[in-house]
């Protein structure tokens, strides 16, 4: 009786404090911007740098839309703990010339004192990098309603890193590159199979991949050890689709694993239908890539 | 020889536990007291072990009595510590025998860190205390241990869902007593046994282990010393594997402490009598954490020494003084690596659960905190008037070992200053009509800045003291059929707290500042009746409003831990060897800011979300109605105490927190505990 009840109780502390479900991110039932393309990735002040938006609803995606830019101009206070400070939500931006879902604009001169190390005269506390060592520009994106940002990431120096580590960082740095997604290949029980004839109710297995080189190693400043470190990227590929359900939302590689694909199932819809599908390659310092594709489930003949 | 041992029981008593203390025990017949009548406190309450333990929902443990007094904010199951009068967890204080533990209960406060067999009693001061403490704004909770058995030998041994504890005391010869107890948990592995391996990386259920050793020896007469080893710790390893490595989640804490300390007790012939308590001891508290791969580390080991030492003498026959001193030394060793915004600051914009800002920096420092605090107490009795003025005087040394961050191997500067507080307290009661005593208190409180807010990267070094006003005044009215009946008003002025900078370029070592202001201000009820024809009980009420600013500011936020109402009723009935108990809670849920919308960071892959205003929204209220069961047979020499505990019979989903789906365009709720049967045992010799 004792382990009976036991087992109960465990099973209801159990049930009472774990959350619902969440809601898959991964499902696209409206409008989105779901991605963000800088070219190059990484700037220095000054620098020009061509931007293409990935905006999509569940009838595909919206090459011909009104896209709003505009440079955010307020750095977050430290008491926000988001990427971004929610003054650039309103007026403190500087608006990006150009209405399209590409844009080209150059990278504020001021960036490396709002959004990076540089600080005024005076003893400042300097900005802190991110995990990679990097310091980022915000750019506001805004279309059909939605407000997206996408993180420039700006070539800045080291926050007061000591000489010799300066040095080196200068010698040894390189600007970020954008990965490069190789084709979607799509499999159902294990064999190869077409884009525009998956099965409906069946599982298909998409894989994708980039090449060795995308995933970068690079150095950054650790401010534990006051020297640099060489780290490798991780690269991360989100999955949208306009129907059906993915196994993961997201699936990567951490920057110890060097494989260079990764796959995802997804369950296809109950009934025969047209399916956008866009995968977005992601690099962890702001470099990016996304590849769109048109799915065609059909029943057996 | 048996008056003077009396009389040097009710003094030290008189000097402990000035509040209104009830028990069921026996009690001396015949008691000579020359001290000065007891002063009350209003918002006061003390708690004998044996009654807190009896309580329904406190499974035994009497340290968990403490939730259900009056002034004390309820703690959600995620912990946030003790509220007490609305100050900040960090800014209340617990000592057991004078002598302070960083916390009273562990992990998400399951247990308390004593076990009740070695308490002997829990007094409660939210505020407005003696100048006999201090270095904090906030309340007081002070335990006391239990004297041993002065002949025998007695042991414990019990078991519930929860843990398993044992004890044992034994008198050698007549002049020195001795008792160890230990305990050690097995909730997260029995949780683990029944449950998806995924559920305790969800639900944080650490495990946890506490020790205590007492030796009593009894010198000349009317003199003794005892030695106190006190222990706890608690570990806690979670891990969120994700296909996404940017969600994946490790995390590793570790928390301890260790108290050793000398209590000497002496009553003089004059009526005087002298307690000194050195100790030293030891805290650690460790967090390793990596989120998506971005390392979160904070390490932290305090060495701690001090000296609590009091001579109490009648001056004449209405006026007793107290002199002392209380002296505390802590030296820190600090390491903290990550994000700037983690953990959350109050005043902090966050949602429970959001990943950790994507900056990062990493410092390691030391400090040195030095506190001599003498205190003089004066209890006089002014005709009607009982007045107790006293006056504490600390000198602070802060000492850091970097003003400014590090740069390279570059040798830091440290910096150390001096920093003297001046603290009067005052209390005032009067016993207008028999039965019914009016009393006021206040005083003025200071606190030093915590060490892991003095480094140079994350914190000030140059933060100084903190400060509260308190003020209470009451009424406490003794009703026949042992009801007491006690109603008291209560304000805090808090001033120069410690928060986060709002600038987005604050400047060098200061990102913090002593820029917050606030206030608590509320009413408490406490209507309590003693065990008689074995019915005991209590109801406690606080209606409260706890809020903060930053200086300047002409509009004040909620408090995050405010909560209007807590009401707590208790009730016991004891039968023929059985004891029936029954609690209700209910509380106004804690304020958090609500999110009005969202935006994508599409280079992290993730929305982020827009905040209204701040503390604008609460959790809804929280209720629960708890039961105990407990059957004491007596197999020969020993007493076998079977106990079940039923918590939230009811079955009430209590929301402890908000969660949000991706886009937080929709959110939902982590309920706490459902009903929990803990079933208990324990063998007493």
């Amino acid at each position: 009786m004792k382990g009976a009840v036991s087992l109960v109780t465990m099973c209801l502390v159990v049930a009472g404090c774990l959350p619902a479900e969440a809601e898959r991110e991964s499902l696209v039932t409206g409008p989105r911007i779901l991605a963000v393309r800088s070219e190059p990735p990484e700037s220095k002040p000054g620098a020009s740098v061509a931007y293409e938006a990935l905006v999509v609803t569940p009838d595909g995606d919206l090459q011909g839309t009104a896209v709003g830019w505009a440079f955010c101009a307020a750095p977050k206070p430290l008491t926000e703990n988001g990427s971004v400070s929610t003054a650039c939500l309103g007026d403190a931006v500087r608006p990006i010339v150009g209405a399209s879902v590409t844009v080209t604009a150059t990278t504020p001169t001021d960036t490396c004192s709002l959004f990076g190390p540089e600080t005024p005269p005076g003893d400042f506390r300097p900005r802190d990098p991110d995990a990679t060592g990097g310091f980022y520009q915000p750019i506001r994106v805004e279309a059909t309603g939605q407000t997206a940002f996408v993180l420039g990431r700006i070539t800045c120096n080291l926050p007061n890193p000591p000489l010799d580590v300066a040095v080196e960082f200068a010698e040894r740095r390189a600007p970020n590159r954008n990965p490069t997604l190789v084709p979607l290949r799509a499999f159902v029980n294990g064999a190869p199979t077409s884009l525009d004839a998956l099965p409906v109710g069946g599982d298909v297995r998409f894989e994708v991949g980039w090449s060795a080189d995308d995933a970068e190693v690079y150095p950054a400043f650790d401010p534990k050890m006051q020297a640099l470190v060489d780290q490798r990227e991780a690269l991360r590929v989100s999955w949208y689709a306009t129907a059906g359900s993915f196994e993961s939302d997201v699936a990567g590689r951490s920057s110890e694993d060097l494989a260079t694909t990764v796959s995802n199932g997804w369950r296809t819809p109950d009934e025969a239908s047209r399916v956008f599908l866009w995968v977005v390659l992601r690099d962890g310092r702001g470099g990016t890539d996304f590849a769109r594709y048109t799915l065609d489930v059909k029943s057996p003949p | 020889m048996r008056g003077r041992v009396a009389y040097m029981a009710a003094v030290l008593a008189a000097c402990s536990f000035p509040g209104a203390a009830h028990s069921d025990e026996p009690r001396p017949a015949e008691v000579t007291v020359r001290a000065a009548p007891r002063k009350r406190d209003p918002g006061r309450a003390t708690v004998r072990a044996a009654e807190a333990r009896r309580v329904a929902g406190t499974r035994d443990d009497a340290l968990r009595i403490v939730e259900s007094l009056p002034g004390v904010a309820r703690g959600g199951f995620f912990g946030g510590g003790l509220v007490l009068w609305g100050a900040a967890p960090g800014d209340s204080r617990v000592t057991v025998d004078g002598v302070e533990i960083p916390v009273l209960y562990h992990g998400n406060g399951l247990r308390g860190v004593l076990p009740s067999s070695f308490v002997k009693a829990i007094d409660l001061a939210p505020g407005a205390y003696g100048a006999e403490y201090g270095r904090a704004l906030g309340g007081l909770v002070r335990v006391t241990t239990r004297e041993l058995p002065a002949e025998g030998i007695h042991g414990s041994i019990g078991a519930d869902f929860l843990d398993a504890a044992g004890m044992v005391s034994a008198a050698v010869g007549d002049r020195v007593r001795a008792s160890a107890a230990a305990r050690t948990s097995h909730f997260d592995r029995l949780v683990a046994a029944v449950a998806p391996p995924s559920v305790l990386d969800v639900v944080p259920i650490p495990r946890y282990h506490d020790y205590q050793l007492k030796v009593s020896l009894a010198l000349r007469e009317d003199e003794a010393i005892s030695a106190v080893l006190l222990g706890a710790g608690d570990a806690l390893t979670r891990t969120q594997p994700s296909s996404d490595p940017a969600n994946t989640r490790v995390e590793s804490t570790e928390s301890s402490f260790q108290r050793f300390y000398l209590r000497y007790m002496r009553a003089l012939p004059d009526g005087a009598n002298v307690v000194i308590v050195p100790f030293f001891g030891r805290d650690r508290e460790r967090r390793d954490a990596s989120f998506g791969g971005v390392p979160q580390a904070r390490d932290t080991l305090t060495w701690r020494y001090g000296l609590r030492a009091s001579y109490r003498v009648p001056i004449t026959r209405d006026v007793v003084v107290t002199a002392g001193v209380d002296a505390l030394a802590s030296r820190a060793s600090l390491f903290r690596q990550g994000s700037l915004t983690l953990p959350p600051r109050e005043g902090d914009l966050y949602v429970f659960g959001q990943p950790p800002g994507s900056d990062i920096n990493a410092d390691d420092w030391s400090t040195n905190i030095v506190d001599v605090g003498p205190f003089l107490v004066a209890q006089m009795r002014l005709g009607p008037f009982l007045v107790t003025p006293g006056l504490r005087a600390d000198l602070f040394l802060v000492e850091g070992s970097r003003s400014t961050p590090r740069v390279g191997q570059t040798p830091g500067i440290g910096s150390s200053r001096l920093l003297p507080a001046l603290d009067p307290r005052l209390s005032v009661s009067v016993s207008p009509v028999d039965h019914v005593t009016i009393s006021a208190s206040g005083g003025l409180y200071h606190q030093p800045p915590s060490a892991e807010d003095l480094g140079p990267v994350f914190g000030a070094p140059n933060l100084v003291l903190s400060r509260a006003a308190h003020a209470s005044a009451g009424a406490s009215v003794r009703l026949p059929a042992g009801l007491d009946v006690e109603v008291t008003g209560f304000f805090v002025a808090l001033d120069d707290l410690v928060v986060r900078s709002r600038l987005p370029t604050p400047k060098l070592a200061a990102a913090l500042t002593q820029d917050g202001e606030g206030e608590s201000f509320g009413m408490q009820v406490l209507a309590r009746r003693q065990l008689r024809n074995g019915l005991y009980g209590w109801i406690a009420y606080t209606a409260s409003r706890s809020e903060r600013r930053y200086a300047g500011e002409r509009s004040s936020r909620l408090f995050e831990h405010d909560q209007t109402h807590v009401l707590t009723a208790t009730a016991g009935y004891e039968w023929r060897g059985w004891n029936f108990g029954v609690r209700f809670r209910h509380a106004t849920g804690a304020p958090r800011t609500p999110v009005v919308g969202s935006f994508y960071d599409t280079t992290a892959g993730r929305f982020q979300p827009i905040f209204g205003a701040q503390n604008g929204t609460r959790l809804p209220s929280f209720q629960a109605l708890d039961l105990r069961v407990q059957k004491a047979i007596s197999v020969r020499r020993a007493s076998v105490v079977l106990s079940l505990d039923v918590t939230n019979v009811t079955n009430q989903h209590n929301p402890e927190e908000i969660v949000y789906n991706y886009d937080f365009s929709r959110k939902s709720f982590i309920s706490g505990l459902p009903v929990l049967a803990i079933l208990g045992a324990r063998v007493e010799l």
